[in-house]
């Protein structure tokens, strides 16, 4: 799993192909003419502008049971403009509003719009006049809002708007991924076909994915960067249910940059039949009542725990000051594809820094600088951010304090400045590595997990291999004393915080690796990122013993299994 | 309160395709997949303390070719292929049962929308699909049903006391498989072409063209007996352009052209030519009065006056709001009297390909219910007949008339075809512009209207909003006492059914047909209002909803044309 790209870096797109590029010609004629001379009588003019073009191109193939669902393909060109008005200690961001006007027709939708495919100078310029005009305007009454909200109400977070960074120009080019469709198609079918031996499963599907993208950059403070990088993405799901009615399902998962960063079809085939059957053998599982004491998190669990408990407290975002209406807020959490305002509430790890977070053996480290570690590929490699910061080593967390936040150029208190480490439309993680100074081998930290269990005198200790989310476990055990385990099912875990990873007793020295989709929360959730939606997240965690968790069966009303059996094997 | 908002809008939807109809095979493995999993689900579910009585499938296929330029550049060139699965699952029996409308809930939202089925004819994988969702959707239509068995009890008893599903008679009909094969090279640059000449004005904010072509083949099972295949073509191309007067008021404009054949659409210099037309018409518009309310007599356009009837009137004759508690049920005792002038009648005929020298975009053979389609004459002389029905029956009226129809993904209730309205020569005159000086000299107006194109319209039909309908012109015109013409702008038709009704008067022979897409509860159906133009004693306008939003701050960058 060897990423084949090709990187660079160097000054400009431009020169990089030895031709000009009418595309940043003509965001870089708009920029300067609308820094000069955009404006409303009597008000102020922008202090920064940027724009974002976006070129991509996708494919994607989608089987079940053997059999083709779709198979698409598309090309596309987004801008996105995003105008400040006023200073960076206070500007016009961070402030939700929405435009009712009834000519929606020719109303910016968050700035973002989309372009003709084509290189036409004149047209580009047209379009990029239209949407700036349109931003501006919203800009500059988003500001007197804001304003008008800060005479009435002290200002809570004394964080500036925007950090102030150095000029950055740079490039970063991997080659463009070329999908075979007709070979995606046929593997789609084999692969989904697979489920045609579970009896267990019923429901199943298998997609492939492909996006190239070539994204222009430019701000109006002279940072620009050019990019041009792929997403390659397999994903399976099953599901079924236990005698009992509870629904059981999970999924696989693979990103890489190029064709080659994929798993052969062949471990593609291993991983879905794996998928298959532990679902199935999920279904013949017994449950447990209740259960306070040691876990054990290996594999797949412990990078998944990390990810969904203690990742997201890593994040300096910024909310926005005054929210969505909360009866429009939860109408849009409502619906599918719009993530949630997550990040209302405040991140109490932002006055954590120079505390304890973790136990003294443990560090963390985010990463973009590397596409590889101890051998496996790692996915959220960057040599620039969404804001044309570059890319580079932060240190979160040594020995068990909290050192920073991950932020982008929207500033939280106590971090002036950008870490490089905006993705998909907010600050993200990007390979994130936690290491064990301490770290155990796998048998001696079971040997110690054990003894921790029967320290309690527990008839057994629970050690968990994947979750389905924060909460349900999809592979849970019983380990008893004598080493011997029991797969247990529908198994919910309590009360894991970030606040418990500061108990976690040992780690191991090796590490699991797991690559995840990540989409970070957003200030405003209509707003979409065109560049990536989602960025890949590459974690690698030892395994880690928490002390003590509560441990219970999953409630709550089940559907009744189906009437009629799976008709393919029914018949058989 | 929920309330339906019913609009016809012709550049709203999709369209473009070219297509071969070759002659396929007539048995279809999908229909055989369909045929063998209903049986196996009838017999399985059958054991059950509350078996179903009655369940259907339907499997749309829709292939699509959708191709789109802006200002002479190429936007988007794609094609899709998609399959998606409709079960409609009822249990208790024809006279009651899981779909009645519950009193005082909320309104009986689908649950489940389309589910996605596989592309390729492997029985094993569709019928897997079939398998899962007929169980799904047992179970919530047992839910269902018991809701539905107690509201009846606890609630007064229904107005209408009919039965909740039609008996038909299962029909067996299969026609061949189209195809589609658009030259998309080809189209990419004609749509660049249509949207070129726009490019060289810099008050022109929008100026869309696109195709879409598609052929949508629909398989229908049932457990009485229909097993049906229909697969139709159409071919969609709009030209879509935007411009702003300097108040903020924003002007669009549109051309659409529909037909069953790619060779039917027109060709470049008749599209051409009318975006000259509508250049020109924008730059008239930005400096065109701005109208004011009014009330008086007005001509309509064949086009306007076939979204008017499909509003004022169509939307109320759909039999299920006839015994909706929720609407209001304008036409319901109303069978068998006069509604209209005794020279007007329109009926809807889905059988109807093609009129007044157009493809007519409401043509259908079986509707989504499995019944065949058939013309339906709503108002005959003036008189009130019947309504457009689905299997849901309302007093009176126990059969459906092939009206049943829905979207994919929402269960299918009576909807419109292609609306025609005919006129008897008594009625009929050289020039309905004669007839309107004649009106304003009478009341001593200043002026009349006339409404020549519109973008579509909409209308409420529910109880607790007045039932009003709303017409959306683009091009509206005064007409003088001498006969002299001018454009203006912010002019939206609006009114009351029963009143406007009784004040239609007269008709010319221009006739004209509207195609469309019509929303309404059960999704986007393809329809078709025919009329001639008509003279309307009375109508009232209302200011139309204005942006207010400047025009752009900064001049073009770049030097305009003209």
């Amino acid at each position: 799993m060897r990423n084949a790209g090709i990187l660079l870096l160097s000054a400009t797109a431009a020169i990089l192909h030895g031709q000009t590029d009418v595309v940043m010609d003509a965001m870089k004629d708009e920029l300067a003419r609308s820094m000069k001379q955009l404006t409303v009588e009597n008000l102020e003019k922008a202090y920064f502008i940027s724009y974002r073009i976006v070129d991509s191109d996708n494919a994607s193939v989608a089987a079940s049971f053997g059999s083709l669902n779709q198979s698409n393909a598309g090309r596309s060109r987004m801008l996105t403009v995003e105008v400040r008005v006023g200073d960076y200690k206070l500007d016009n961001s961070h402030f939700f509003s929405l435009n009712l006007d009834p000519g929606t027709r020719l109303v910016i939708f968050n700035g973002t719009v989309e372009l003709g495919l084509e290189d036409d100078y004149k047209e580009i310029r047209r379009q990029l006049w239209l949407a700036t005009d349109a931003t501006y305007k919203k800009a500059v009454e988003d500001l007197s809002s804001k304003r008008a909200l800060f005479q009435t109400r002290s200002r809570e977070d004394e964080a500036d708007d925007f950090t102030r960074e150095d000029p950055v120009t740079s490039s970063q080019e991997q080659p463009p991924v070329k999908v075979d469709i007709p070979k995606w198609q046929n593997e789609a079918r084999s692969i989904s076909a697979l489920f045609r031996k579970m009896p267990g499963i019923y429901t199943s599907m298998v997609t492939f994915n492909s996006v190239n993208s070539y994204t222009r950059f430019l701000t109006s403070e002279g940072t620009s960067y050019t990019r041009r990088q792929s997403n390659v993405m397999f994903n399976s799901e099953a599901a079924t249910q236990t005698a009992d009615g509870t629904p059981l399902d999970d999924f696989v998962w693979f990103h890489g940059r190029s064709l080659a960063d994929l798993p052969s079809e062949q471990e593609l085939t291993a991983r879905v039949q794996a998928l298959g059957q532990r679902l199935s053998d999920l279904r013949d599982a017994s449950t447990l009542m209740n259960y306070n004491g040691p876990v054990l998190a290996e594999g797949d669990a412990a990078t998944q725990l990390f990810r969904l408990v203690f990742l997201p407290s890593l994040i300096g975002a910024k909310p926005t000051i005054n929210g969505l209406p909360g009866a429009l807020q939860s109408a849009l959490q409502g619906l599918p594809g719009l993530p949630g305002n997550g990040n209302q509430g405040e991140n109490p790890f932002l006055d954590k820094i120079g505390a304890r977070v973790l136990p003294e053996f443990l560090s963390v480290t985010d990463n973009p600088a590397i596409e590889e570690y101890q051998n496996h590929h790692m996915s959220g490699f960057s040599k620039v951010d969404e804001d044309g910061m570059r890319s580079r080593e932060v240190p979160l967390v040594e020995k068990g304090i909290l050192k920073t936040l991950l932020t982008s150029r929207d500033p939280v208190r106590g971090i002036n400045h950008s870490t490089g480490s905006r993705h998909a439309g907010s600050a993200s993680p990007s390979n994130v590595i936690v290491t064990a100074s301490t770290g155990l081998s796998e048998a001696d930290l079971r040997a110690r997990f054990l003894e921790l269990v029967k320290q309690r005198n527990l008839p057994f200790g629970i050690a968990v291999r994947r979750m389905r989310n924060v909460v349900n476990a999809v592979l849970a055990y019983k380990v008893f004393p004598d080493g011997h385990e029991e797969l247990v099912r529908n198994v919910q875990f309590f009360g894991l915080n970030a606040a418990a990873f500061k108990n976690i007793v040992a780690g191991s020295s090796s590490l699991n690796f797991l690559t995840v989709r990540f989409e970070p929360p957003r200030n405003n959730p209509l707003s979409v990122p065109i560049e990536e939606n989602f960025t890949p997240v590459s974690l690698a965690v030892p395994s880690l013993v928490f002390e003590d968790v509560t441990v219970r069966r999953g409630r709550g009303a089940t559907p009744t299994p189906p009437v009629a059996g799976h008709p393919y094997f029914d018949k058989q | 309160m929920l309330q339906f908002r019913f609009a016809v809008r012709s550049p709203f939807l999709l369209s473009l395709a070219l297509f071969a109809a070759n002659a396929q095979q007539t048995t279809s493995p999908v229909l055989d997949a369909m045929k063998t999993e209903l049986a196996r689900s009838q017999e399985k579910l059958r054991s059950q303390p509350v078996p179903p009585y009655f369940i259907s499938y339907e499997i749309t296929e829709t292939h699509t070719v959708g191709i789109s330029s802006a200002f002479g550049q190429l936007e988007n060139s794609s094609e899709n292929r998609r399959r998606q699965l409709d079960v409609d699952l009822r249990v208790g029996d024809y006279s009651l049962d899981n779909t009645r409308e519950i009193r005082g809930g909320l309104p009986n939202l689908p649950q489940f929308g389309a589910t996605p089925v596989p592309i390729d004819n492997d029985p094993d994988a569709i019928r897997a699909v079939l398998w899962y969702q007929t169980d799904q959707r047992y179970k919530r239509a047992l839910e269902q049903f018991t809701k539905v068995k107690t509201n009846v009890q606890v609630k007064v008893a229904q107005d209408d006391a009919s039965a909740d599903f039609s008996r038909e008679t299962p029909e067996h009909y299969s026609e061949p498989i189209a195809g589609i094969q658009v030259n998309r090279a080809a189209w990419e640059e004609k749509t660049r072409k249509y949207t070129a000449p726009f490019a060289r004005y810099t008050n022109i904010y929008q100026a869309t063209s696109f195709l879409q072509a598609s052929v949508e083949t629909r398989w229908y099972v049932n457990t009485e007996g229909a097993v049906i295949q229909t697969s139709q073509p159409a071919f969609h191309l709009y030209v879509i352009a935007t411009s702003k007067a300097s108040d903020g008021m924003e002007l669009p404009l549109y051309e659409s052209y529909f037909a069953f054949a790619e060779k039917e659409l027109p060709d470049d210099a008749t599209v051409l030519k009318a975006v000259d037309k509508m250049i020109h018409d924008m730059e008239a518009l930005r400096v065109a009065p701005v109208m004011e309310s009014y009330t008086g007599p007005a001509i309509l356009s064949g086009r306007a006056s076939g979204v008017f009837f499909h509003e004022i009137f169509g939307h109320r004759v759909e039999g299920a709001r006839q015994k909706n508690s929720a609407d209001a049920q304008t036409f319901k005792h109303k069978l068998g009297e006069p509604v209209l002038a005794k020279e007007f009648s329109v009926y809807f005929d889905p059988t109807l390909r093609r009129y007044a020298n157009t493809d007519l975009d409401g043509y259908y053979t079986y509707d989504n219910q499995g019944v065949k389609a058939r013309r339906v004459n709503v108002v005959e002389n003036g008189v009130l007949k019947t309504f457009l029905m689905s299997r849901n029956p309302v007093e009176g009226i126990a059969q459906s008339n092939g009206h049943g129809r829905n979207q994919a993904g929402l269960p299918a209730v009576a909807r419109q075809s292609n609306l025609i309205v005919e006129v008897a020569p008594a009625a009929v005159v050289p020039d309905l512009k004669k007839l309107l000086i004649a009106e304003i000299q009478k009341q001593n107006l200043p002026f009349g209207l006339y409404f020549d194109q519109i973008e579509g319209g909409f209308t409420f039909t529910g109880r607790t909003i007045p039932n009003a309908f709303n017409v959306l012109p683009l091009m509206v015109y005064r007409i003088y006492p001498d006969g002299r013409e001018e454009l203006v702008r912010g002019a939206d038709l609006i009114g009351t059914p029963l009143t406007t009704f009784s004040k239609i008067a007269a008709a010319d022979k221009n006739i004209a047909v509207f195609n469309g897409f019509c929303g309404a509860e059960s999704g986007s159906v393809p329809v078709s209002a025919s009329s001639p133009g008509i003279f309307v004693s009375q109508i009232e306008v209302q200011k139309k909803a204005k942006s207010q939003e400047r025009i752009p701050l900064l001049p073009a960058p770049f030097e305009g044309g003209k």
